[in-house]
């Protein structure tokens, strides 16, 4: 071994070039430690990365006396948290606008928190502890400002049309509007959406002004769909928004397929 | 083996010269690349050399470079540039959690390390000695405050750490303080050094006592009016430690510190309001540029041709004047700032497009008459469409509005190409657009004119421009001093120095009769637009998830444009070649601005947290 080594040396020295007399023994060095190397590797690397890839699915959703609560998608209302480690990063749930979410976690146990202040609910900041074990579900509970019952939407003359009523939650919150929201895509929420700007002469009969609305009578919008907004897209989708006096999050209905 | 007797022979040598030397210390030499502790510390020259560099580092995201894009977070401006990154500042849902942040505990155990060492120096002379502690403690008290302003209540931390070994971590742990115990520890500390200070103003960049009462001011106004007006929001926003939220009770007392700091700096300071110049647009441009002799501004961070410039100008210069191959046009005032400019005969600044009942528009002769009258000061912050910078014209039309006599209707002509001419041999569109989405022209119909440079070559990249960034000017002092009376019930006093500003930018004396809160703050919009100041003001009146509520309905929310036509009508002599214009959200911004409330206060950085566990996050996050 110590004889093979010198020869590769003076390989190295001599650019290259197989050292005089040595040429035969050398070749056969050549490939000998490329493939030690590819040996070493195909024995070690069964060894290393033996960490599985996380395989429970959790799911769950956010629901008000077992309704589902329907939010604006890509609000930061959930957290999960597992104690016991080095670091406390939270593992931040995306929840869609319809209050499903899920995630995919290792099995053990977790604290689930509601993120204060950031949903259209009232505050709860108890944790909720959840323990994965292959596939979990947990529900949600929130309460939320304003929910909805009896939604109903039709078209009529190319005027959208929607009657539901509304309930408050709780006494203390003021309902500030009430409107529809139209949007494009699926996704639709207060902020993605394709109503008229102030310039663009919205509809008026869309929105109802908090002081205007009987909670205790059944609630009627409508929309006229030829606004200039909205001609141009193939589909169109609209929910009933309701803001509450103080909060910029909102509370709202399933979405409806206009076309 | 004779390499082996080559060794030898080496190590002999070796050690007999090292025998040899080993008495005169030969290896231990005075370095000549570092400077030593005592050394630095026991120079005032180089003492100060440490200091120029916490000067320097202070304000890493805000001014003229790091803040470049600031103005935009708010209703002032939107990004017209390029359409690479800076153009998601048009598209974003929402303001991002970690936008803001600001942890400087790397620049704040310099120094504390500065303040440590030069405590300890014992040859330097007692008075160069305190006036850079005093110094070093203002640098301090002002981190602290982009802290509290961004964060909340961050850890107070007033000396350095050593790392002795893994148990030593505990002992470096500190919560973070209360909002209310920060703002307590800037007004005491500014209170404990304002003496040993310079008392007089022979420099513009380092600090002197009325550069600190300026920031007692300026903190003692944010603290009093977080206790105010954070406590009337629907959910207040508050930790149970009070790390965020201050009580209600406090704002009296904060009001009055602010108060008192900004009438000393007013009635016993060395400076005067900026009026050089008869032309008071002029006048009110010249206040951020001219540097020599400049009685108004109180602390500035400054820069010279020599080597330390900025590419400020280069990336807002109007497109037809710029000297570089690319860039120019970044930011772009909106049609909001303009109109929130009032006109001079004490009438509001909405700018009339279209008749009364809307069924026409407004025919103006020249494209600068549908300005006329208005407040100088917009004229000195923005270049309206044929305003003069660097003594030419800066011509900004959208196109031509032709009148078809068949349909009895206007139709819009308008060109991909600048400076383009329509078949009637006038102009189609200028030389600066606006155009609906091409990069670097306006977007909005206007350009910043407020900290671009006019003088020619500062639009080069490798040139740049050296008007300096001003951090305090009595102008924004007398406005502190107007909102800390006011809160204070002392109408008459907050109405003296608000018409005070208004003489100054070209209102007659006592131009206001009465004032209420919202005079004051559509004074504060106007006369500090594009100072970094408007963010933090909606802040810290909450009121900025209410104007940027993400709602396309809400005005605030979108920026929006005013686009010059030329008509062509030659059957109507009254009309042909007049100019009408159209307001517009401005097509490359796509998105309503939604401030959230967790945007109040930035998240606390994810690694501090794992590694301190006495931290607590702020609300929302």
């Amino acid at each position: 071994m110590k004889r093979s080594r010198i020869y590769f040396l003076r390989t190295r020295l001599n650019n290259g070039q197989p050292a005089p007399g040595g040429a035969l023994k050398n070749k056969r060095m050549q490939w000998l430690l490329p493939l030690c190397a590819l040996l070493f590797m195909a024995l070690g690397g069964c060894e290393k990365d033996n960490y599985d890839a996380p395989s429970a699915p959790l799911t769950g959703r956010l629901t008000f006396n077992g309704e589902p609560v329907f939010i604006r998608q890509g609000i930061n209302v959930i957290q999960l948290y597992q104690p016991g480690y080095e670091l406390s990063n939270p593992i931040n749930v995306n929840v869609k606008q319809d209050g499903s979410f899920s995630s995919l976690l290792f099995d053990g146990d977790y604290q689930l928190i509601r993120v204060s202040g950031n949903g259209p609910w009232e505050n709860n900041t108890d944790t909720i502890p959840v323990k994965v074990n292959g596939a979990t579900t947990v529900d949600v509970p929130v309460v939320p400002y304003f929910s909805f019952s009896d939604v109903a939407f039709s078209i009529v003359n190319d005027s959208l049309k929607a009657s539901f009523r509304l309930h408050k939650q709780m006494d203390n919150r003021q309902l500030e509007r009430v409107f529809l929201v139209i949007g494009k895509t699926q996704l639709v929420d207060n902020l993605i959406n394709v109503n008229p700007s102030n310039q663009q002469n919205p509809d008026p009969n869309g929105s109802l002004p908090g002081a205007a609305v009987d909670l205790s009578q059944p609630l009627r919008l409508s929309y006229g769909l030829s606004a200039t907004t909205f001609t141009p897209h193939p589909h169109l989708f609209a929910r009933i928004a309701v803001k509450t006096l103080g909060f910029n999050e909102m509370n709202f209905s399933d979405v409806f397929v206009i076309r | 083996m004779s390499i082996f007797k080559k060794y030898t022979f080496l190590f002999v040598a070796a050690a007999a010269l090292a025998g040899l030397c080993g008495c005169k210390k030969f290896l231990q030499r005075e370095p000549t690349d570092i400077l030593l502790d005592e050394q630095v510390w026991n120079d005032p020259k180089l003492s100060l050399a440490v200091l120029a560099n916490l000067y320097n580092r202070l304000q890493p995201t805000g001014g003229l470079e790091g803040g470049l894009l600031s103005p935009t977070d708010t209703d002032e401006a939107m990004w017209s540039g390029g359409l690479g990154g800076n153009n998601n500042r048009n598209t974003r849902v929402n303001y991002p959690y970690s936008d803001k942040q600001f942890w400087p505990y790397d620049l704040m155990r310099d120094v504390d390390l500065f303040l440590e060492k030069l405590e300890q120096s014992e040859i330097m002379e007692t008075e160069d000695k305190n006036q850079l502690l005093a110094e070093g403690r203002f640098i301090r008290a002002y981190i602290y405050f982009l802290a509290v302003r961004s964060m909340g209540g961050v850890p107070l931390i007033l000396k350095t750490y050593q790392y002795t070994g893994p148990e030593s971590v505990t002992d470096m742990r500190a919560p973070r303080a209360t909002e209310a115990g920060i703002y307590d520890f800037i007004a005491s500390e500014i209170d404990a050094i304002k003496d040993q200070m310079p008392q007089t103003e022979n420099s513009k960049t380092r600090a002197n006592k009325w550069t600190a009462l300026a920031l007692k001011a300026q903190a003692m106004l944010y603290a009093g009016s977080i206790a105010k007006y954070n406590n009337l929001l629907t959910e207040p926003i508050t930790t149970p430690g009070g790390e965020v939220g201050i009580p209600a009770s406090r704002a009296t007392a904060y009001y009055e510190q602010s108060l008192a700091a900004a009438q000393d700096i007013i009635e016993n300071g060395p400076y005067s309001l900026y009026n050089a110049n008869a032309d008071k647009a002029q006048n009110f441009y010249d206040l951020f540029t001219k540097k020599s002799g400049n009685p108004e501004v109180i602390w500035a961070f400054d820069y010279t041709l020599d080597g330390k410039y900025h590419s400020f100008t280069v990336e807002n210069i109007p497109r037809s004047l710029r000297e570089n191959a690319t860039g120019s046009t970044g930011l772009v005032p909106t049609l909001n700032l303009v109109e929130s400019f009032d006109r001079l005969d004490g009438s509001p600044g909405a700018l009339q497009t279209q008749t009364a009942n809307g069924s026409d528009y407004i025919y103006y002769d020249q494209p600068e008459d549908i300005f006329a009258g208005k407040d100088p000061r917009m004229f000195g912050t923005v270049i309206t469409p044929n305003a003069t910078f660097r003594g030419e014209k800066i011509e900004i039309q959208a196109g031509v509005m032709e009148w078809n006599s068949s349909t009895n209707r206007y139709v819009e002509r308008t060109s991909a190409a600048l400076n383009s001419t329509f078949s009637d041999g006038g102009l189609l569109v200028a030389a600066n657009g606006p155009q609906p989405n091409a990069a670097n022209v306006t977007n909005t119909g206007f350009f910043l004119r407020k900290y671009v440079d006019s003088r020619v070559g500062s639009g080069q990249a490798g040139q740049g421009s050296d008007v300096w960034w001003i951090r305090y000017r009595l102008g924004g002092i007398l406005l502190m001093a107007a909102e800390a009376a006011f809160e204070l019930n002392q109408q008459g006093d907050a109405l003296g120095y608000i018409n005070r500003i208004r003489e100054r930018a070209g209102f007659g004396p006592n131009s206001l009769s009465s004032i209420d809160i919202n005079t004051i703050r559509h004074e504060f919009q106007v006369e500090l637009a594009f100072e970094e100041q408007r963010y933090w003001d909606l802040k810290r009146w909450r009121l900025s998830h209410v104007l940027f509520n993400g709602s396309r309905q809400t005005e605030s929310t979108l920026a929006y444009a005013l686009w010059p036509y030329r008509v062509v009508r030659p059957g109507d002599p009254s009309k042909h070649n007049k100019y009408v214009f159209v307001k517009k959200v401005a097509p490359r911004f796509t998105q309503p601005r939604n401030f959230r409330m967790g945007n109040y206060y930035s998240i606390v950085p994810q690694g501090a947290l794992n590694a301190n566990p006495l931290l607590t996050k702020n609300p929302f996050h």
